[in-house]
């Protein structure tokens, strides 16, 4: 039997190690260093000549999922200001229900709303509380589907006092979205103390690898 | 009296209305006047501006299928009357009964609004920009990829537009499924533009696959086989882009061919934009999917036997502190700060975990910490900025924060 599985758990947290899941001190590993590889114009080279310099990811979205990237900052005295990396929307209009994921630059990255027909044609009303159930729930399976485990949301107690909010609420994190999201890594902490931290950082923190890999892949790891 | 206090007035207007000067009753206007002052928000959208003739994406896809609109609509809201008309619909509605699967409302949306979102969340990522610079298109045709694996049953992992796949799970090449005729020809491949480890702006081509007849993946030509995703380790996420391509007819794609199996990194160094450039007139893009891999224990093996090298280890490069020149005499500097500031940071590193391997067991879990560290006094007799740091190291403070 098939099982289809989308990846749900949230990893970096920055939780603390136990003893033997350490990573050596970072002077142990290969420390950066520019160099350059010379190719051959006949045949390529071969993997073992490949000297690690600095290489750039581009995924503009990473650094945010390591917690580096920054959040818009020095908004205190807006309300509700903007410190978020993605922020959710629920837009209520007349007749429709409209909720976005948003990015702080402005981008959208996933909408799920009731003026869509997939949505629409499914239900009797489009702004009972089954309306707002349904639509969190899509909502939740699009953002899983597309990588956002943790949103930053700015509903407030007074919102959540109403029925339909906190339906809506209730839908998304039982859909698998978690509703905070992870504090930024700040350097500068560190600069200003000068004090490079030992905390387990997200670039060198990795899940632990799932007992039933190990037992059919070996324990040679 | 009254003179004098007229004498006075006089003269303090003076002093206040003198030119240059600037006192404390005046009004001051500060900024620019309201009609031309521009908010933090507008300013940054008047710098970050991008000249619309020379920004602008090219679309390079197909045009969504045109739909007769008229029809759909009196299709739709048939369908709505249906519904309410419908009591039993209405009433489950109403207590909450009524079942809406996700499966159903996700094969509608593929149809209608699922290609422009798709696009939405491409765009999100970036990856039009680091495929095509200046193109985009939109991804019409729905694509199913699975990853399967087993371990203790079988399991698959879909590929959707972003969500996270270990490499362990995409070891062997994927199911890819998709609504094609037979008699249609397309092209298949697999690249990654992160994290090539020697070149700049390239990726790294993991699949191509060409001259596929309909969706029958078996029957086209493996011009480069399938090689699992890598992302180093501490690079974090690296995004892996299925794109298909609809072919107007039977290509030679020799040139792109690579050696079976190929596992030279150098010999994988792909360019999108090249590829697609060269055979922009017979292919057009057709169909999006991606997924986010990082690093995982398997790896190690993955490079060391089949990638035949040493595995590489990264690290974020963070801008350099800067710090005043340092000077021999420092004044009023607490002198263990001021030597720390300037103090190698991972010599810095090393010295707190060896203080923090003194306290931990390899085996045991770390000790609990006290309720009330500073209840026990500090034993034997040290200078105060040493029972300062001793101080500052119960309390898990300052630089023992994250012991």
């Amino acid at each position: 039997m098939l099982k289809s599985i989308l990846r749900a758990s949230a990893s970096k947290t920055g939780k603390d190690l136990s003893p033997l899941q350490w990573n050596v001190t970072p002077w142990a590993k290969s420390l950066a260093t520019t160099a350059t590889v010379s190719q051959n114009t006949t045949s390529s080279p071969p993997n073992s000549s490949i000297v690690p310099g600095t290489i750039q990811n581009r995924n503009p979205r990473n650094l945010e999922k390591l917690r580096i990237g920054e959040k818009p900052s020095g908004w205190n005295l807006d309300n509700p200001g903007n410190c978020y990396w993605n922020k959710i929307v629920l837009e209520v209009s007349n007749k429709h229900i409209d909720a976005k994921i948003v990015h702080f630059s402005g981008q959208v990255a996933v909408r799920a709303s009731t003026q869509e027909w997939c949505i629409n044609k499914q239900l009797v009303s489009s702004k009972d509380n089954l309306a707002f159930e349904i639509v969190a729930k899509v909502l939740a399976h699009r953002c899983l589907q597309t990588g956002l485990l943790e949103v930053h949301s700015f509903f407030n107690e007074e919102d959540l006092q109403k029925e339909k909010i906190k339906t809506f609420v209730k839908a998304l994190e039982d859909g698998g979205l978690t509703l905070k999201e992870p504090d930024q890594l700040m350097e500068h902490e560190r600069v200003h103390l000068n004090y490079p931290t030992i905390q387990p950082k997200a670039w060198e923190t990795f899940e632990e690898l799932d007992e039933r890999v190990f037992s059919k892949l070996g324990k040679k790891y | 009296m009254a003179q004098t206090l007229g004498k006075l007035c006089r003269n303090a207007r003076q002093f206040i209305e003198s030119p240059g000067l600037r006192y404390r009753y005046k009004q001051h206007s500060k900024g620019k006047e309201s009609r031309y002052a521009q908010s933090l928000a507008q300013k940054l959208e008047e710098w970050n501006a991008q000249d619309q003739s020379l920004h602008y994406k090219v679309d390079i896809g197909f045009a969504p299928p045109t739909v007769d609109r008229k029809v759909q609509l009196t299709e739709r809201l048939e369908c709505r009357k249906k519904v309410k008309s419908d009591i039993n619909m209405q009433i489950a509605a109403k207590y909450k009964r009524l079942q809406v699967s996700l499966d159903d409302v996700e094969k509608t949306w593929e149809i209608t609004a699922g290609p422009s979102q798709i696009k939405q969340v491409a765009e999100y990522y970036g990856i039009f920009d680091d495929l095509y610079e200046n193109g985009q298109f939109l991804p019409i045709k729905p694509l199913k990829i699975n990853f399967t694996y087993i371990l203790d049953e079988e399991y698959a992992s879909p590929v959707y537009r972003g969500n996270i796949i270990k490499p362990y799970e995409a070891v062997a090449a994927p199911q890819v499924s998709y609504d094609a005729k037979d008699d249609e020809l397309y092209t298949l491949v697999l690249t990654t533009p992160d994290c090539h480890l020697t070149e700049e702006n390239r990726e790294y081509l993991h699949w191509l696959v060409g001259n596929i007849p309909g969706n029958k993946i078996a029957q086209g030509k493996e011009l480069c086989d399938y090689l699992q995703p890598f992302p180093p380790r501490g690079v974090g996420y690296c995004r892996y882009i299925f794109v298909l391509y609809k072919q107007e007819k039977s290509l030679d794609l020799s040139k792109f061919a690579r050696t079976t199996p190929c596992t030279n990194l150098a010999e994988r160094t792909f360019s999108t934009y090249d590829f697609y450039r060269e055979l922009q007139d017979d292919i057009t893009p057709i169909g999006l999917a991606f997924f986010q891999s990082d690093w995982d224990q398997t790896l190690t093996k993955f490079f060391h036997d089949t990638l035949e090298m040493k595995e590489p280890s990264f690290e974020y490069d963070f801008d350099e502190v800067v710090l005043k020149p340092q000077e021999w005499f420092p004044h009023s500097q607490p002198f263990n700060l001021y030597l720390d500031k300037y103090k190698d940071k991972k010599q810095l590193q090393k010295e707190l975990l060896l203080e923090k391997l003194k306290e931990r067991h390899p085996f045991k879990s770390p000790p609990k910490p006290d309720k009330y560290p500073l209840a026990f006094p500090i034993k034997g007799s040290y200078p105060t900025w040493l029972k300062d740091d001793i101080r500052q190291k119960k309390m898990r403070e300052g630089k023992w924060k994250y012991m």
